[in-house]
């Protein structure tokens, strides 16, 4: 999309950081957390970061149809709390979430929980200094906590996603405050996601996932990888999830520990995706009566006591992903629905070079 | 000090066009709750 969106108006406020802050909750235009106020000085470090117009508009953003130019953008980036080298991540990740078979109207609006996941992989992660290891889902890493959070707030401010108008999720998650991890490609005994998909090693790329946060999968006591992807299939084939409603595009996050196991004993990520489309199943009758009848008439699944619900329709549907630190713990991400697939996009080198 | 205002503007008509009807409907009552509070600063609808 090339077409030029309305340049950003200015207005004054107190040269006061309190004050700037109490404004912007006022005005619904925060998260909920404080913002690092955008000055139109900040502002325009961020814009150095791509040698796109800053009135290109990038995407259109539904709920609201709000036209994200490349200024708008970088002002929510600034008020995440970005570094404006990080920029160049954010506007990919803007395009990765606003392509069609991502369905951000259904992602934005739906009662569940779905929010984007950011999984970036290649030489951006370290040279911005993601984290891909120790608690890589959680706290203390400034490029994966602001870039996560500059989405949300995009998809906010410009998307209206607002909770309760145009966000309608039932108790929403913590993973909707910020979702952005780089995968541990370093200590992957397979090929990475990008590379997978097709792209070349040496290229940086997001994949955006519309899924749920991550659901842990512990096992200490497996020694081999047939018992650790035993409770891994035992783990994501459970009641409740989208996946088991409507199958999906569902992310195994293997930790590194669980991965180099797996490997050992011959498992390639295609030999994993088989297993877990074959094991990864829940009974048909514990279901209860309306939800049997929502499987059989819908997935045409067989109505018998003995038939198993699969979570996908197929094992290459699933993605697996190796992140974190040391230790005997995985986890795994439920999708939302069958419409709303990931989406991989390229960083493009030239806009990582500062003008 | 000076900020810019973090809302984007609404997509023009002809991009609107394609979106289907239903979604129509959705941005257009979230335009007025979009300004939030910001009448004399923009206007996004």
């Amino acid at each position: 999309m090339t077409a030029a969106g309305p340049a950003a108006r200015t207005f004054q406020v107190e040269d006061d950081w309190l004050a700037v802050n109490e404004l912007y909750v006022e005005r619904g235009w925060t998260d909920g957390l404080p913002i690092v106020p955008p000055t139109t000085a900040r502002v325009e470090e961020f814009l150095r970061h791509t040698t796109r117009d800053r009135l290109e508009v990038v995407a259109v953003l539904p709920p609201r149809q709000g036209e994200a130019t490349v200024e708008k953008i970088a002002i929510n980036a600034a008020m995440a709390g970005c570094r404006p080298e990080y920029f160049p991540v954010l506007l990919t990740a803007v395009e990765a979430v606003a392509e069609p078979p991502f369905n951000l109207d259904a992602v934005q609006a739906t009662t569940h929980p779905v929010t984007p996941m950011l999984i970036v992989n290649g030489p951006i992660v370290k040279e911005i200094g993601l984290n891909a290891g120790y608690n890589a889902f959680g706290q203390g890493f400034r490029a994966n906590l602001t870039i996560g959070r500059a989405l949300r707030l995009v998809l906010m401010n410009v998307g209206g996603g607002l909770p309760g108008s145009g966000d309608r999720s039932t108790q929403g998650s913590p993973a909707k405050i910020a979702y952005c991890v780089a995968e541990n490609e370093d200590e992957s005994p397979w090929e990475p996601l990008h590379v997978e998909a097709g792209f070349d090693r040496n290229a940086s790329t997001v994949t955006a996932v519309p899924c749920e946060g991550p659901h842990n999968i512990q096992d200490h006591f497996s020694s081999t990888g047939l018992g650790i992807l035993r409770t891994i299939a035992g783990a994501m084939g459970q009641a409740g999830s989208n996946n088991l409603l409507d199958r999906g595009w569902p992310v195994l996050s293997l930790g590194p520990e669980h991965a180099a196991t797996i490997a050992r004993d011959g498992y390639g990520k295609r030999a994993i995706k088989e297993f877990v489309f074959e094991h990864a199943r829940f009974p048909l009758a514990r279901l209860g009566d309306e939800y049997q009848r929502q499987q059989i008439t819908r997935h045409g699944v067989v109505d018998d006591p003995g038939t198993m619900l699969p979570i996908v329709e197929s094992p290459d549907a699933i993605t697996i992903v190796v992140v974190g630190g040391a230790g005997k713990h995985s986890s795994w991400q439920p999708t939302f629905e069958r419409q709303t697939r990931l989406v991989t996009r390229v960083i493009p080198p030239r806009s990582r070079a500062a003008r | 000090m000076l900020v810019p205002h973090p809302l984007g503007g609404i997509a023009a008509a002809d991009v609107l066009k394609k979106v289907d009807p239903a979604a129509l409907l959705v941005a257009r009552a979230l335009a007025k709750d979009a300004s939030r509070g910001d009448e004399t600063l923009a206007q996004p609808s």
